[in-house]
């Protein structure tokens, strides 16, 4: 069973290096940054607490809001989703991502106190 | 109950009455009964129209005035329930008080009023201070001290600095993939749109960061909209050169 787990993840790991353009790649880790970034948040609020409550949760929300900017962008630009999108370039895609990040951090920063 | 009497026989053609030289004690679980009769210079008994027992406080100069009523057979006879009549009319006030004797009447030519005796009442204080300690509702009410919250507990320092790197090291990871990956950064073009997007953001970010540090809301949006609407007009045209370049 655990061998079987093994080769899945292999298989998918392979398949992941090889397949994926390297475009998205680059947005991967920029997702995963931002995934570890909010996990050590939320940890750091379980075991000492949410004293500047605002604080964390400005920060939490950046990290979610930015993780679903991330996303969207990754689905745009995104070759197997080229149907979905038609007509939605990937540089005009990464420039909504750009103007929604700053809009969610003014919002972030105002709230951050 | 103990009860001290007091029987006192006047004799009008006594000119200068004389003072009882003992002094009563008395409180509140006692009554003072006073009784007396009248008689004129030959020994007859009579009534006289008033008679009044008058109880004087020395120190607070208060008086209380009761009648002292005759039964049948000319005896006055006065009771004072002390426990009863603190509450009424000595306003629970402990201390020294005399007794005087005022008789008067049409027929009696030299009204008097003969000090019979000194007698300490004793009350007790709760009545007594429940009336002096009430508070004025002029006098000066005690200063209202604002209490600012007290702050929550914080961790110690070392735990959040440790937490601060811990957020940052996902970054320096980032990075490193970054690099890893081969991120194009060769392709960085230093054209004017190129360098005024990129600092166009990173201005952004600095006026972020200024807002949270000082600045107000309405002074940050007036610096976003001149910072945004350059970045805009250097985005679009990098952006667009870019798929230019890619068609």
């Amino acid at each position: 069973m655990s061998a079987n787990i093994v080769t899945v993840l292999r298989k998918f790991y392979d398949e992941y290096t090889t397949k994926t353009p390297r475009k998205l790649k680059i947005i991967d880790a920029y997702l995963a940054y931002i995934m570890f970034t909010g996990i050590i948040q939320f940890v750091y609020c379980a075991l000492v607490g949410t004293f500047p409550f605002n604080s964390f949760l400005s920060g939490f929300i950046s990290c979610v809001g930015s993780f679903i900017l991330g996303v969207c962008l990754r689905l745009q630009v995104n070759p197997a989703n080229k149907s979905g999108f038609h007509g939605v370039s990937n540089e005009r895609a990464f420039a909504d991502f750009i103007f929604a990040s700053i809009i969610l951090h003014l919002v972030v920063m105002n709230f951050i106190g | 109950m103990e009860q001290y009497a007091l029987c006192v026989n006047i004799y009008v053609w006594a000119t200068f009455p004389t003072k009882s030289k003992s002094t009563l004690d008395a409180d509140v679980h006692q009554n003072v009964l006073i009784k007396f009769t009248l008689a004129d210079k030959s020994g007859a008994v009579l009534q006289a129209h008033q008679t009044f027992i008058r109880v004087f406080n020395v120190k607070s100069n208060q008086e209380v005035t009761f009648t002292a009523d005759s039964d049948s057979s000319d005896v006055y006879k006065f009771t004072l329930d002390i426990a009863e009549s603190g509450k009424d009319f000595f306003n629970q006030q402990s201390g020294k008080y005399t007794v005087d004797l005022i008789v008067g009447d049409a027929i009696i030519q030299n009204p008097f009023i003969w000090n019979v005796i000194d007698i300490n009442l004793k009350f007790p204080d709760v009545g007594q201070t429940d009336e002096d300690d009430k508070p004025s509702q002029y006098s000066k009410k005690p200063n209202l001290e604002h209490m600012f919250r007290v702050p929550e507990k914080r961790p110690p320092v070392a735990v959040s600095t440790a937490f601060t790197g811990l957020v940052l090291l996902p970054l320096a990871i980032l990075v490193i993939l970054w690099i890893k990956l081969g991120a194009n950064i060769k392709n960085f073009s230093f054209s004017l749109s190129a360098l005024g997007f990129h600092g166009g953001l990173g201005a952004i970010f600095g006026l972020l960061y200024c807002y949270w540090a000082y600045l107000t809301m309405f002074a940050t949006l007036r610096y976003l909209a001149a910072i945004g609407i350059f970045t805009f007009l250097c985005g679009n045209r990098l952006l667009r050169s870019i798929a230019e370049t890619k068609n």
